[in-house]
């Protein structure tokens, strides 16, 4: 998909603005708010492993930290909701640095297993620390979004359907902003060290750090998810650290297309949605998920933009083909 | 008990849960090496390596030490199966890949044992565990003892096997280079199997052997894994006597922490280490890697 092609993009628009009217239950609208809550996962992880190429498997857990992080700011010095948002957002990018900068003294294999042993120190952090986060028992009577403006403007986003605005809002933003980026200096340095980092490196890249910098940036955009999550749902556990979710990540972004723009945010709603409908099977989920991401990686690793690009390039192929013919 | 005493039984206990350590990461280590494949399901043989033994224990009358061997020849099995199913259709993809297979088959393995067994844990019973041995200041239970024996022992016959075995030679082949050894006649895929089924095995034994101390339970493979990758990485790769270090150094360092700094703390242990040896030494204490 284009973002120039705006026929095409204002269509997709509306239905998404359109999406909880045709949708008006509001447990279906919840499901919708949940998976743009996920796009954030899903965009985050494909920044440094669909974008940078670094395969950092414990990253996806930023999304349970940035719910805490946003939770503890506002139940413990009661900040508002968009200074819990930015607080998230700037503390997890710094969490990113720390955790970065020993992991990516390694590369590869190795840097992905660090990050997948720190995405474990947060969780036994998280649960064991229960003076701070309540352990097990998770952090509960978190307040709902809002925002306030002096006594002008005061919204509340207190149902299903303006939370929805809110988080479509925030996401297409994100979307918006990743398109742009990519297309800057610093999104093409990103792209030509998953490729070669050496190369890269003799054009004066600096591999370290623009990895940092992707590092940091994905951590970034997954935990604003974490944070949405946190103010909707409005209690949050160690269970968000565990692997399931971090397996269904990488099937958002696998199945959406690795190192596309919008691939992630295709996979992180659709990846949310079929996991709600098959709810009835809870007990199997981690089967389930377990067995769609062996039958992705193997089957389908191009995942559907990668599909549509080859599908566009064959035809553009044909179409040439027949002009010369 | 005063300050001494203690540290000395603490380094003692330490030694047998690390030997242990480093039984589990011997396999992880060989098919990272041999395969470059992250094996995230290595966790999950090691619980079933306990399953399995209190399994054949119970349902079929057999003593703890001829489960042992059944139990490791049970687990290879799975890990065998495991190899055709999630790494075998993979050849020639990048690396990651295989540990989002693995990771998969992990998430698979652990809740059919839950559905399967429950998540009760259950108790495997050693014949020595009741059994107490007291050397100087020491106090270990036989079963502790004969734990840290077979670690050492089974370590140092893989030490032997790959050194001086032709399978083992075959092996370190492989790690120099993959092409040229399948040119000399190697079968990398038989390779692939062995590797698969012997790490599954060493750490379905480390399961069996532990699962008479700390109990038998689904998700018993989650911390041996994340440790096991400390070890690995400790131990800079390619080396056995390394990993073997590297596991009884970590042993030591956590039951140390355990009573001296905090209880609740001794799991991070791993994770400090592995914070430092990555900011200092990323090529593992004992390892030459670049």
């Amino acid at each position: 998909m284009n973002l120039r092609k705006p026929i095409l993009v204002s269509g997709l628009l509306l239905l998404l603005l359109l999406l909880p009217w045709i949708f008006q239950a509001t447990y279906t609208r919840h499901i919708l708010v949940m998976s743009l809550i996920y796009t954030f996962s899903a965009m985050g992880l494909n920044v440094i492993f669909g974008f940078a190429g670094q395969a950092a498997f414990g990253q996806p857990a930023f999304f349970a930290l940035g719910a805490y992080i946003s939770s503890l700011l506002a139940l413990k010095l009661g900040l508002p909701f968009p200074l819990c948002l930015l607080g998230t957002m700037v503390i997890s990018a710094g969490f990113g640095f720390l955790i970065g900068y020993p992991c990516l003294q390694l590369r590869g294999i190795y840097f992905g297993i660090t990050t997948m042993a720190f995405a474990q120190i947060m969780y036994y952090i998280v649960s064991n620390w229960v003076d701070l986060t309540r352990g097990p028992m998770g952090l509960v009577g978190i307040p709902a979004a809002g925002f306030r403006l002096g006594d002008l403007l005061q919204i509340e986003f207190n149902n299903e359907l303006k939370y929805y605005y809110l988080v479509l809002a925030a996401s297409l933003l994100t979307l918006f902003f990743l398109a742009r980026l990519m297309e800057t200096r610093l999104g093409r340095a990103f792209v030509a060290i998953r490729e070669n980092q050496e190369l890269s490196s003799s054009i004066g890249i600096h591999p370290f750090w623009v990895k940092m910098i992707a590092f940091m940036l994905a951590c970034m955009i997954t935990s604003m998810g974490g944070s949405f999550y946190a103010h909707f749902v409005k209690f949050v556990s160690p269970i968000e650290f565990q692997w399931y979710y971090i397996g269904l990540t990488f099937i958002m972004v696998i199945t959406g297309g690795i190192g596309t723009i919008v691939g992630p945010f295709i996979g992180g709603a659709i990846f949310t949605i079929i996991p709600e409908i098959f709810r009835a099977f809870e007990t199997y989920r981690n089967i389930l998920v377990g067995t769609v991401l062996i039958l992705i990686v193997i089957f389908f690793p191009e995942g559907i933009m990668g599909k549509l690009a080859q599908w566009r390039r064959s035809r553009t192929l044909l179409n040439s083909e027949r002009k010369h013919a | 008990m005063d300050t001494f005493s203690l540290a000395i039984q603490q380094i003692a206990n330490g030694l047998v849960v690390g030997s242990m350590y480093a039984l589990m990461s011997i396999g992880m280590m060989l098919i990272l090496g041999i395969m470059t494949v992250i094996n995230m399901a290595h966790g999950e043989f090691y619980m079933l390596g306990g399953y399995f033994c209190y399994f054949i224990m119970t349902k079929l009358g057999v003593n703890y030490l001829a489960a042992l061997p059944l139990s490791m020849v049970l687990t290879a099995g799975v890990g065998i199966l495991s190899e055709k199913v999630t790494v075998r259709p993979l050849v020639g993809r990048p690396w990651f890949s295989t540990f989002l297979t693995t990771f998969g088959l992990s998430m698979i393995l652990r809740d059919l044992a839950q559905i399967a067994w429950g998540v009760d844990p259950l108790e495997i019973l050693s014949p020595f565990s009741h059994k107490r041995v007291v050397l100087g200041p020491v106090f270990l239970t036989q079963h502790r003892i004969f734990i840290f024996l077979m670690g050492v022992v089974v370590i140092g016959l893989l030490y032997l096997f790959i050194k001086k075995h032709k399978v083992g030679m075959a092996m370190r082949a492989v790690v120099r280079d993959r092409e040229a050894s399948a040119l000399m006649g190697i079968n990398l895929n038989a390779m692939n199997s062995f590797t698969f089924g012997l790490g599954a095995s060493t750490a379905g034994l480390a399961g069996a052997l532990l699962g008479a101390i700390f109990n038998v339970l689904p998700s018993m493979g989650e911390l041996p894994l994340i440790k096991g990758f400390a070890v690995v990485i400790m131990g800079g790769m390619g080396n056995v006597q390394g990993i073997l270090f590297s596991g009884l150094i970590l042993g030591v360092a956590e039951s140390l922490a355990a009573s001296f700094i905090s209880l609740g703390l001794s799991d991070a242990i791993a994770f400090a280490i592995l914070i430092v040896i990555l900011l200092f030494k990323p090529s593992g204490l004992f390892g030459k890697r670049a």
